[in-house]
């Protein structure tokens, strides 16, 4: 029996196993499955910055100047398979392992083996992926969309198509896991509707994984038979049609960057109740905003192709229900600002980059609200205005979040208290240098300039010079994140308490700091004023 | 505090995820194959 498993045959009780190997590479349990997926998304962040530190150097001034073209165009396509599938994706699922079951009053997942195996998938995968880059005929370059035909005239399709195979595998793997331990491990007593707002966004983004997922499996399934094996799905002279790639993508696509989000969202929501020392406000609108984006995402994924030459009447339906989208999203808004109103705010680390989630992400929202109107995205699309809108969302919101959540657990992680100097030092000059390098960004696409270009007219050289400033100051600024972590996991004499924070509650507070090895074996007595939600009537 | 587990609690669980599980893997497999039913809708 699933739970049962977690009972090892070896007495495992009183702590970790000896050997590195066992621990590590053999793991079943959720923390250290937590820390491993964490380690491995912070590694693949640094890479894919380093990536996108060629693309701002290459950009800073007009001309070829460092690399070859197609070199660039590795560039931007890897970038963002690494950043997607490797950074953001691992960093989400990381968290959830590390506090899910600590949040509910769980022993450990309900698969604890297939969670390891979720995790060890993704080194291998991208191991694939990244050494694609030392193949003859170099690795993918036709963006991370992959779109025929000229995806197809990579050679190193193949494996590109496996490594995105695999990292999809791993991600249904973890969403039916979260499921399955959401659904059925959590404590007597805690009820869905006193769950954490960060288990909700979990419990509906692992949905969203299982449905959009395979999708994405069939997309690039299909495109390999297009190359290897004579079948003509997106190619016209076969009989197929290169667009219906793009609605297959997409319908993956557009639920993806909501997969994206969705746990940014659940952690916001944990960070501000807790250093406003109020309650979020609204829970249950907070829950079912979540629930509504999440079915919205899926009727939505043609605004990625208004400029196809879909029927008019697709055309209006997508470009409505793009906009719905907003009205959900902005509820969560209005809800993170009245949690925040009349409250008792301190501002440390965490809640510097919440607040600053709440602000950016919804600069970003506005763009993405421009983008939603048909005839303005005629003009936007394929430029760096879309560029700047899909940073303002994945770099000030997912990786915003990501950070503060970060900042937020690390004391109940390693039991000892990280540099608040430092980490400060890191949200002003992250904030600062992010808006340097993205803002501009608007601009130049409304000026004109396209997307995936090595080289630009010069009209446009001012900004992309400034946008580059900002790119590299703000890539620096991430050693300090780096550092802060380094310190606070081995050198930081600053011991945390249980509580950690003062307006922290929830059962995860409950536990030492740093978490023993098992948590929970027992499930504990739920006091409903203990928890943030427990006071919640139907 | 904490509360008691019985083998039937155990049991019931056990149940539970082997039900959950089998419903989202047939829900997994059954999106893979309609991303090539598209294929027929859009013809």
């Amino acid at each position: 029996m699933s739970y049962a498993a977690t009972h090892d045959q070896h007495d495992d009780h009183h702590g970790a196993p000896k050997g590195f190997f066992q621990r590590w590479c053999m793991s079943t349990n959720h923390k250290d499955i937590g820390t491993l997926y964490l380690i491995f998304a912070l590694t693949m962040f640094f890479i894919g910055g380093s990536f996108a530190m060629a693309i701002r150097a290459e950009l800073f001034r007009p001309g070829m100047q460092l690399m070859q073209p197609y070199f660039f165009n590795e560039m931007t396509t890897l970038h963002a398979l690494v950043m997607i599938f490797g950074a953001v994706m691992p960093a989400f699922v990381g968290l959830g392992n590390w506090m899910i079951p600590m949040m509910i009053g769980a022993p450990d997942m309900a698969l604890p083996r297939m969670n390891n195996l979720s995790f060890w998938i993704l080194p291998f995968a991208f191991t694939l992926l990244l050494s694609t880059l030392f193949m003859p005929g170099g690795g993918p370059a036709g963006g991370w969309t992959m779109l025929p035909p000229l995806s197809l005239q990579t050679g190193s399709l193949a494996y590109t198509v496996f490594a995105i195979h695999l990292m999809g595998i791993s991600s249904i793997m973890g969403a039916i896991n979260i499921i399955a331990t959401i659904l059925n491990l959590r404590a007597p007593g805690m009820e869905l509707l006193k769950m954490p707002v960060f288990v909700w966004s979990w419990l509906i983004t692992a949905f969203l994984l299982i449905a959009v997922m395979p999708v994405l499996a069939g997309a690039v399934t299909m495109l390999l038979t297009d190359k290897y094996f004579g079948t003509s799905f997106f190619n016209a002279a076969g009989g197929g049609d290169p667009v219906l790639y793009q609605h297959i993508f997409w319908f993956f696509g557009h639920p993806e960057v909501y997969i994206m989000i969705l746990p940014a969202f659940g952690i916001i929501s944990e960070v501000i109740p807790t250093f406003a020392r109020k309650p979020i406000f609204g829970y249950k609108a907070m829950v079912f905003a979540i629930a509504s984006i999440a079915f919205l995402s899926f009727i939505v994924w043609a605004h990625h192709m208004f400029t196809v030459g879909l029927p008019l009447g697709a055309e209006i339906f997508f470009m409505y229900a793009t906009m719905l989208i907003a009205v959900p999203t902005g509820v969560k808004v209005f809800n993170w600002v009245a949690t925040m109103w009349g409250s008792s705010m301190t501002f440390e680390t965490p809640m510097l980059f919440a607040i600053a989630f709440v602000i950016l992400f919804t600069i970003g929202g506005f763009s993405g609200l421009m983008l939603a109107l048909v005839p303005a995205d005629f003009q936007y699309h394929d430029t760096y205005f879309v560029v700047a809108h899909f940073h303002y969302v994945l770099v000030t919101g997912a990786i915003f979040a990501i950070i503060s959540a970060t900042y937020y657990w690390l004391p109940k992680w390693t039991g000892n208290m990280y540099s608040e100097f430092w980490g400060k030092m890191h949200f002003w000059n992250s904030v600062i240098w992010v808006n340097v390098l993205f803002f501009p960004q608007h601009f130049l696409g409304l000026a004109g300039m396209p997307r995936r270009i090595p080289d630009y007219n010069v009209a446009f050289a001012s900004f992309n010079m400034v946008s580059s400033i900002g790119g590299f100051l703000f890539g620096a600024s991430q050693l300090i994140f780096l550092g802060v972590i380094i310190h606070a996991a081995f050198f930081s004499k600053n011991k945390a308490t249980d509580r950690v924070w003062e307006g922290a509650k929830g059962l995860e507070w409950t536990v030492p700091s740093p978490a023993p090895y098992h948590t929970f074996d027992v499930p504990p007595v739920i006091h409903d004023d203990e928890l943030a939600h427990g006071n919640v009537h139907a | 505090m904490t509360q008691q587990k019985t083998d039937h609690d155990i049991g019931n669980r056990g149940k539970g995820v082997r039900l959950t599980v089998t419903i989202l893997a047939s829900l997994a497999v059954a999106f893979f194959l309609l991303s090539f039913l598209q294929i027929v809708a859009m013809k």
